[in-house]
């Protein structure tokens, strides 16, 4: 305790060995030691160093986490959104191509069956009974 | 007295439906009558509670009950006799948040006086909202109150996304999914519960509902899916499933980006339905079935609830502080405001949690003030960019002075009720040592919460007046009306807390004390 109020009091008269008695010319002190005087000036520039660290690392962070929240959080909520939309895109695409194309294909199939069917339905009654001889030659080949 | 409170405003929606929709002020007197009338009922609930009842899951301690047979069917095919109830009766922790949705809703109502689009359509859905937020506060039946939850976001979604702002649609969509999302998981661990649970009924056991029952050791069934007695039982994962479920509602990081969405869009009157009760709903629903019906997998899973109340604390505040959007700002508070509901819940003493519950009905006025704050600077100048504004003190001195009391009760500052509860819930925290260092982190988002706050008024209300804005007039009588209430119950709830802690400590304490034995009597469960 001793030793601060030594400090002070010879700081308090230091202050007074300059600027009261004038006994040092305070601009020459100030030019000889410009560095400190700075320093001392801008209250050892505490203001900006806590304005560059504490209070724009506060808000540096707010903002890259709000980047974060409304990038990569929000991001993941619309992604399920989008993924969900196009897993709905693809099952409609099967739905359509594929189940319904399987339905279709049998009706294309039965048409396309009928096609060559028809040929053989030509409503002689000659062709019909060479087709019923000749039929009953290969399953009598086949099952004798 | 419970049925009435909660179908009342369904009358007054029923009626509205039958009014010709150019009546516009008898539909809005109407409404304003119904929920004027809720105030009423719930004061009067107030004057005759019983103190010293306290519920949780006694059913003989719980007030205004009214229970009645609902669904019953008999020889049902593979599920035998069903039966469900329809259970009503309050406690401690459910009165709070009575009271805090009659008032909200009676001060939304005002701020829904100057809708102009479809006043009809806006006051029917607005009532029906009302019922589904009063009936989960009030069921004791899981699947009633399942109905109550799924019931408030109908007209939720309509309210969004009908009077809503430029991306009303977007956030409406987002809100309705993601809580369905939610509710998916909590229907699931219903089904599961159901199963798990009999209860003697005429002599023979049937499965039931009943949340109470659920609470009861002697209910479980010996190879329920969600019973103790069962070794293989999934009640771990259905824990985590029904907390996410509620956790989206309060909202809890990771799932709250819907929050910042709906509040922005939606209509000044929905934002202070939304932040002030339907937020509530999620650390209810939290208190009231997770925690008693899983004591045991709740303490194994503390450490995680302080954590994420952590991280919402500081994460909400530190996007806060990014905001320009005025409205968007106060969006992030309640996230952060939200985290140490689930910090003072997360302590597991008397003190944490009502410290957790009055921050419930706390966060609820303010929040609602902040946002009738927004909605009157929108309402006069169709902006909410924070940077647009300066020097509103000088042309709106009464309005600042609403604006800065609000401020101050959501910074936490002695004498008004934001204090009262931040301080509990600390204090409650600090005395559980498992989750010490977590609760001394959360600390910095008090710090945060000012930096914000203050920041705010000061690039709003401060400073030179941007010549734009000197044709802004102060607050009307409408706008009176809204704020002096709620500041009312700020300032009296910052010099006398005990009024709503007396109200809640039987029930916390029967609560904790519950807690505290539970892991016992559950635990030596699942060596039979």
């Amino acid at each position: 305790m001793i030793l601060s109020i030594i400090v002070a009091l010879l700081g308090i008269f230091f202050a007074f060995f300059i600027y009261q008695w004038k006994k040092l010319d305070p601009d020459k002190m100030a030019e000889k030691v410009k560095v400190l005087y700075k320093i001392s000036l801008n209250k050892w520039y505490i203001d900006e160093i806590y304005q560059a660290t504490f209070i724009n690392g506060a808000i540096g962070l707010s903002k890259i986490l709000f980047w974060f929240d409304s990038t990569i959080v929000d991001g993941i909520v619309n992604g399920t959104a989008t993924v969900t939309r196009w897993c709905s895109v693809a099952s409609s695409k099967f739905d359509t191509y594929v189940v319904d194309g399987m339905v279709n294909a049998m009706a294309y199939l039965s048409g396309f069956i009928g096609l060559i069917l028809r040929r053989f339905q030509t409503g002689k009654v000659q062709t019909y009974v060479v087709l019923v001889v000749f039929s009953l030659i290969i399953l009598l080949f086949f099952f004798k | 007295m419970l049925s009435l409170i909660t179908f009342l405003p369904i009358v007054g929606m029923i009626l509205i439906l039958f009014l010709p929709k150019t009546q516009a002020k008898i539909i809005k007197s109407l409404t304003l009558a119904i929920t004027g009338a809720q105030v009423i009922i719930a004061a009067f609930m107030l004057g005759s509670y019983n103190y010293t009842m306290a519920g949780i899951n006694d059913p003989k301690s719980f007030q205004f009950i009214e229970k009645f047979q609902w669904i019953n069917i008999a020889n049902f095919p593979l599920l035998g006799n069903i039966k469900i109830d329809y259970f009503l009766g309050i406690d401690g922790l459910s009165i709070p948040l009575v009271l805090l949705t009659a008032i909200i809703t009676f001060v939304a109502t005002l701020a829904s006086w100057k809708i102009d689009k479809s006043i009809k359509g806006y006051f029917a859905l607005f009532l029906l909202l009302d019922t589904g937020m009063m009936g989960v506060f009030v069921a004791l039946d899981f699947f009633l109150f399942y109905i109550f939850w799924e019931l408030m976001l109908l007209p939720m979604y309509f309210l969004i996304g009908i009077w809503g702002g430029p991306r009303k649609e977007y956030a409406a969509i987002k809100f309705f999914l993601y809580t369905l999302f939610g509710s998916v998981f909590m229907m699931l661990v219903m089904i599961g519960l159901y199963f798990s649970t009999q209860i003697v009924d005429n002599g023979t056991k049937i499965y039931t509902f009943n949340m109470l029952a659920m609470m009861d050791p002697k209910n479980f069934v010996a190879n329920g899916i969600l019973s103790p007695l069962n070794p293989n039982n999934l009640r771990l994962i259905a824990y985590i499933a029904l907390f996410i479920g509620f956790a989206i509602k309060i909202p809890m990081f990771p799932f709250h980006t819907w929050l910042p969405d709906a509040h922005v869009e939606a209509p000044t009157a929905i934002s202070v339905i939304l932040a002030g009760v339907l937020l509530k709903m999620g650390t209810y629903g939290i208190l009231r079935i997770c925690y008693p019906v899983f004591p045991e997998i709740t303490h194994q899973l503390i450490w995680f609830i302080a954590l994420f109340g952590m991280i919402n604390i500081i994460y909400g505040a530190l996007c806060a502080m990014a905001q320009k959007d005025f409205k968007k700002l106060i969006a992030y508070s309640s996230v952060s405001h939200m985290g140490f509901v689930m910090l003072g819940m997360a302590s597991l003493n008397t003190i944490g949690i009502s410290g957790a519950v009055l921050q419930m009905f706390n966060h609820g006025t303010i929040t609602a003030m902040l946002f009738i704050i927004v909605g009157v600077i929108y309402d006069r100048a169709h902006t909410r960019g924070i940077y647009e504004f300066g020097g509103l003190a000088t042309q709106m001195p009464i309005y600042t002075g609403f604006t800065t009391l609000a401020f101050f009760a959501a910074i936490g500052l002695p004498g008004l009720s934001g204090f009262i509860s931040e301080a509990f819930v600390f204090l409650g925290a600090f005395q559980s040592t498992n989750i010490r260092v977590i609760t001394a982190v959360s600390t910095l988002g008090m710090l945060l919460g000012a930096a914000y706050m203050l920041w705010t008024l000061q690039r709003v209300y401060l400073g030179q007046l941007n010549v734009k804005w000197s044709s802004l007039k102060d607050l009307d009588f409408r706008e009176y009306a809204m704020l002096v209430p709620l500041s009312i119950i700020i300032i009296f709830l910052g010099i006398y807390p005990s009024a709503m802690l007396n109200l809640m400590n039987s029930s916390v304490n029967a609560m904790v004390k519950f807690m505290a034995e539970a892991p016992k009597v559950f635990g030596s469960l699942g060596s039979l």
